[in-house]
């Protein structure tokens, strides 16, 4: 029955402490959230090349965006998406001409590894699964 | 020849014992679960392997020509004084992302509440007839996680680091075949569905630095006992977010933390020897770490409830069950169980968030148990 009341006792401090330790953490994340709240001047607001090159900053735009693609050409932002998805897929066609069925890593990242040893690795690898 | 030679050349035969071969069987056990389940292979294969090797007949692994042999090295120099669970906190530190926990510091307290299945435990150890440092240590395999259950039991009870251990690691592997039926036994199928909404805040890498050593002070201070766990988890958090030293977390996370599962799996199998566990202890061993997980999970729901209460109906109580440190397929469990309630309900941020915190709450539990229990065993 001492044991219990031990027991009893452990249960109460044990919890007790582990709560209120992690209730100072939880305080401490959250001073430590406030402090880490974006500064406004920290946002860059998107700018469309006209005002860029007058000099001037748009105003009312959105205190939401984080950071705008903006390009000093004149290019929209959806635009810059279009062609950056173009150029990835270009380079992924180009890889895949270079070195049709066996090569997955980027062309020049594995100088050591020929493509016929990287296809006789592949194919040992394969055997070993189940 | 003579009958020295005679016995030397079948010494092995002739010291062949039933719980040796017991044990054996145990090894294998463990090594086929590893290798055809797949439950946490990388610590239940060198478990098996040593407890084959430690449990073989005059086993020079252990002791050879009255010298500590290989696995007894092994267990010297890492689990007897508390290093290799430490080792391996740093590589946990560095493979962990405590950003979905600075997004909601609120989880932290679900951490909290998935710690009672330790305490529980102990209560029904102590009722058995265990010590109470006995309890203490059986109690802590419900902070399902492996590296503190080593370090407290390692302090508390050595001998019964190797039971201690099987049952924390094999339990963590079976998350996803204990917790579901738990919670959906104590949830609704509206309460399982209801969804969050999350909007991800981007934390800057300055906070990112300040959390590993804001815990490591707090903690230090606080609770000295704990300070192992929480700084070695948190010198690799640090490591990992500064980056500027990719190399050392790179070596944390790969490197060092491979071959100190493979030494501590090795030394921890080396205690599994038949004489020591196979006793009916070691059978209220294994069956006192199920109900702990089994308690840390209610009592995560139940505390999720609770929060659901206060919320006003608004927080999904299955989120409390990720408040254990089975780090991350608690949060897994959780976000498959929602879905199933409603597949366009997505709550894993939030499990998260609440199991990055029973990361630490598990460390801190670790560390508190120790400061309470420290004028019995440790001097």
């Amino acid at each position: 029955m001492n044991n219990l009341g031990w027991g009893l006792e452990m249960l109460a401090l044990g919890m007790g402490t582990v709560f209120v330790l992690l209730f100072v953490l939880m305080v401490v994340l959250m001073a430590m959230g406030l402090l880490d709240r974006p500064s406004r001047a920290r946002l860059i607001r998107p700018r469309a090349a006209e005002t860029i090159e007058a000099g001037e900053t748009e105003s009312g735009s959105s205190d939401t965006a984080w950071m705008t693609i903006a390009d000093a050409s004149g290019l929209t932002p959806e635009q810059i998406a279009a062609i950056s998805v173009a150029v990835a897929m270009h380079a992924d066609v180009r890889r895949k001409q270079g070195a049709a069925v066996n090569r997955v890593h980027s062309p020049g990242s594995r100088l050591w590894a020929s493509r016929w040893v990287s296809m006789g690795r592949g194919a040992q690898m394969q055997n070993s699964r189940r | 020849m003579d009958a020295e030679t005679l016995n030397n050349l079948f010494a092995g035969v002739l010291n062949l014992s039933w719980q040796g071969l017991v044990m054996m069987l145990v090894g294998c056990l463990l090594i086929w679960l590893a290798i055809a389940k797949e439950y946490e292979p990388l610590l239940l294969l060198p478990i098996g392997a040593g407890c084959i090797l430690a449990n073989m007949p005059l086993s020079t692994m252990m002791v050879s020509d009255g010298n500590p042999g290989m696995l007894q090295v092994l267990y010297d120099m890492g689990v007897g004084n508390e290093l290799f669970p430490l080792l391996i906190f740093i590589g946990i530190g560095a493979m962990t992302d405590f950003g979905p926990l600075l997004e909601n510091p609120r989880m932290v307290l679900l951490g909290a509440a998935g710690q009672f299945g330790i305490f529980l435990t102990l209560i029904l150890a102590l009722l058995l007839g265990f010590a109470p440092n006995e309890a203490a240590s059986i109690g802590v395999i419900g902070a399902i996680d492996g590296p503190t259950s080593i370090f407290v039991s390692g302090k508390l009870a050595p001998e019964m680091v190797g039971p201690i251990t099987v049952a924390a690691y094999s339990y963590m592997s079976l998350v996803p075949i204990i917790m579901p039926p738990i919670m959906r036994i104590l949830t609704t199928h509206k309460e399982r569905a209801i969804k969050m909404p999350y909007s991800s805040r981007e934390i800057s890498q300055k906070t990112r630095i300040i959390f590993p050593i804001a815990v490591t002070v707090v903690v230090g201070v606080l609770v000295p006992f704990a300070l192992p766990l929480i700084g070695t988890l948190m010198l690799g958090n640090l490591m990992r977010e500064s980056k500027v030293v990719e190399r050392l977390t790179g070596a944390a996370q790969n490197e060092l933390n491979n071959i100190v599962t493979l030494f501590l799996g090795l030394a921890i199998g080396s205690t599994m020897v038949g004489d020591k566990f196979i006793q009916v202890q070691t059978l209220f061993i294994l069956l006192l770490g199920l109900l702990a997980f089994c308690l840390d999970t209610v009592c995560g729901v139940l505390f999720g409830k609770l929060m659901n209460l206060l919320s006003g109906g608004k927080f999904n109580p299955l989120i409390g069950a990720a408040g254990i440190s089975a780090f991350p397929m608690a949060a897994r469990v959780v976000q498959q169980e929602a879905s199933k309630a409603d597949n366009s309900n997505f709550v894993l941020m939030h499990a998260m968030g609440a199991n990055a915190a029973g990361q630490v709450a598990s460390a801190m539990a670790g560390g508190v148990l120790l400061a309470l229990t420290s004028n019995m065993v440790i001097a």
